[in-house]
């Protein structure tokens, strides 16, 4: 464990301070090894522990230099947990749990559910909700993305599914108002406190949640921009996982009438936005706790069909369009959020199907739409369209994009191995 | 062009690569050799035993890899590389652990983690990776159980 948490260290170092890389290794190497807790029989790299900067002149430092070379070579099974598993999704992570002893050992073990947390960040699906019937799950890869329950019905009440991030979800009771943060995947689920301004069910609620390799208790905010029916004022009240109680901001907007704010924010690094439909587009920084807004791309049809995404790391913003009854997607970027690219789709989408709706943008390349009632994928490098669901949806349908992680919502540290099914 | 310094790889079978040294760097495990053994003093090193085939792919890759500066034209390349069979991408993922090159690494891990998500079936994965299948009969059963929402 021990060995394995240093290796941790320098790998995370190497990866998130690039330029410090070559610092770490002229001053000292430490091998990889694979040591898994309590497993007997597992094979380990012989280490000779190098001292800084050894810069051979002799035969005998020579002779050092090719025992570190000279090690046992790790086995396929061994190279495979150590890169390939953490980068898998749960599914497919709980289906291969009967592969081996040792796979069921590691995938239940709280290490490797925080590392695939880390590492495994693509959205698998979208959880879809018509007002307050049950959720449901539209997942994008049926044999790879999924979770037991995907009715959330594990939870003590009927909820609205209101945010995630990372695959933990956040809920609010239909009937008592209150916020449940839940893992779909583990069915572990947590009721927070009481926040202290009535939220209602116009809050707007964004589930902030970054998970950190090195950091295994895993931190999450919830933001609510918090509006009052009579008064042009948004406030913004936060729960801290860290210190679980919730906190209402000293900032307040005061420029904005909350009750234009969308259903359904975008959080990205540190920042989190709503649409409003006064036209812009409200973002809250979670360090400093100042907004700013960013103007929302004009629209024809009304709001509500457009979409935040991130492309190349940069906030943009899918807005269908029509024309003639043709639709294309127009994507917006940068500070002023001008038209950077237009997307054609293949066949005639809007007139066909009714409303275009975007839903997401994953990776820069892959638009999730919804087209009355169906869900299709577009590819736009390859051009290929996907139908990813017929049944769910419509214009009142509330789509909300998720990640298959084993994010654990206890202490990691602490596992109850009853829950983990 | 610049004639760069060129390190001479010799692998378990005896058979030596030259290596634009550049290009051998990528590699951390030669990475740290070089700054372990006094390069001046060993221009051309005979300092590395790794199976043979392994190596050999390794050199293509590195020349290919530095040749091809455009992302869209590595990424095109870069598939193509990884189109093999299970045999061979075994091989390049034992090769890229051991020569830890981490863009060779990326890129296997990607295609062997493909492989296991479209995997539908246990005794795929055990035979593929040649993983013995530990499990009394009963204990696997229960967690089949446990997971029947896996089970398409």
């Amino acid at each position: 464990m021990l060995f394995n948490v240093n290796h941790a260290i320098l790998r995370f170092m190497a990866d998130f301070e690039g330029n410090n890389r070559e610092t770490l290794e002229d001053d000292f190497c430490l091998l990889e090894d694979s040591d898994l807790e309590g497993d007997v029989d597992e094979r380990f790299y012989e280490l000779p522990i190098l001292s800084p900067k050894a810069k051979a002149k002799t035969p005998v430092d020579y002779n050092k230099a090719l025992k570190y070379v000279d090690r046992k070579e790790a086995g396929l099974e061994d190279v495979l947990r150590d890169h390939a598993l953490h980068l898998l999704p749960a599914k497919t992570l709980f289906r291969f749990k009967t592969v081996s002893r040792r796979w069921d050992q590691w995938i239940s073990s709280p290490l490797f559910a925080h590392r695939q947390t880390t590492y495994f960040k693509n959205v698998s699906g979208l959880f879809c909700q018509v007002a307050d019937h049950s959720p449901s799950f539209i997942s994008f890869n049926q044999d790879a993305y999924g979770m037991p329950d995907p009715s959330l019905s594990f939870l003590p009440e009927p909820v609205k599914v209101r945010s995630s991030c990372n695959g933990l979800v956040c809920c609010q009771g239909i009937e008592e108002d209150t916020y449940y943060i839940c893992s779909p995947v583990t069915k572990e689920w947590k009721k927070l406190p009481r926040p202290n301004l009535y939220h209602g069910a116009k809050a707007g609620v964004v589930l902030a949640f970054e998970p950190y390799l090195l950091n295994f208790n895993e931190s999450y905010e919830l933001v609510c921009a918090v509006t009052f029916s009579d008064y042009p004022v948004v406030y913004f009240e936060i729960y801290s996982s860290r210190s679980s109680s919730w906190r209402v901001s000293d900032t307040i907007c005061y420029e904005l009438d909350g009750s234009g704010l969308h259903d359904g924010g975008y959080y990205m690094k540190g920042v989190v936005h709503w649409e409003s439909s006064s036209g812009v587009i409200l973002a809250f920084g979670l360090r400093d706790e100042q907004y700013g807004f960013l103007p929302l791309p004009a629209n024809d049809e009304g709001y509500g069909n457009g979409a935040l995404a991130m492309k190349h790391g940069e906030l943009c913003y899918i807005q269908p369009r029509y024309q003639d009854n043709v639709c294309t997607i127009n994507i917006h970027g940068n500070m002023d959020m001008s038209l950077k690219s237009v997307i054609n789709l293949p066949y005639d989408a809007g007139s066909t199907f009714g409303v275009c709706r975007a839903l997401g943008f994953i990776n820069g390349d892959i638009l999730i739409l919804g087209l009355g009632t169906r869900v299709i994928s577009y590819r736009v490098k390859e051009q290929k369209v996907e139908l990813i669901s017929q049944h769910e949806g419509g214009a009142c349908t509330r789509y909300i994009p998720y990640v298959n992680s084993l994010v654990s919502v206890r202490h990691p540290l602490i596992r109850d191995r009853g829950l983990i099914v | 062009m610049l004639l760069s310094k060129n390190s001479a790889l010799e692998s378990k079978d005896n058979e030596i690569f030259e290596v634009e040294e550049s290009i051998a760097i990528q590699s951390e495990l030669i990475k740290t050799m070089t700054t372990m053994v006094n390069s001046k003093a060993y221009v051309n090193e005979r300092n590395q035993m790794v199976p043979e085939a392994r190596c050999r792919k390794q050199a293509n890759y590195h020349v290919e890899q530095n040749n091809k500066i455009v992302d869209e034209e590595l990424s095109d390349w870069e598939s193509k590389f990884f189109e093999v069979d299970m045999d061979d991408l075994h091989e390049l993922f034992m090769a890229a652990n051991y020569l830890e090159i981490e863009s060779l690494l990326n890129g296997v891990t990607k295609r062997v983690g493909d492989f296991i998500k479209a995997c539908k079936n246990v005794e795929v994965i055990r035979q593929t990776f040649g993983i013995n299948n530990d499990f009394a009969a009963q204990q696997e059963e229960e967690i089949r159980k446990l997971n029947s929402w896996n089970h398409i």
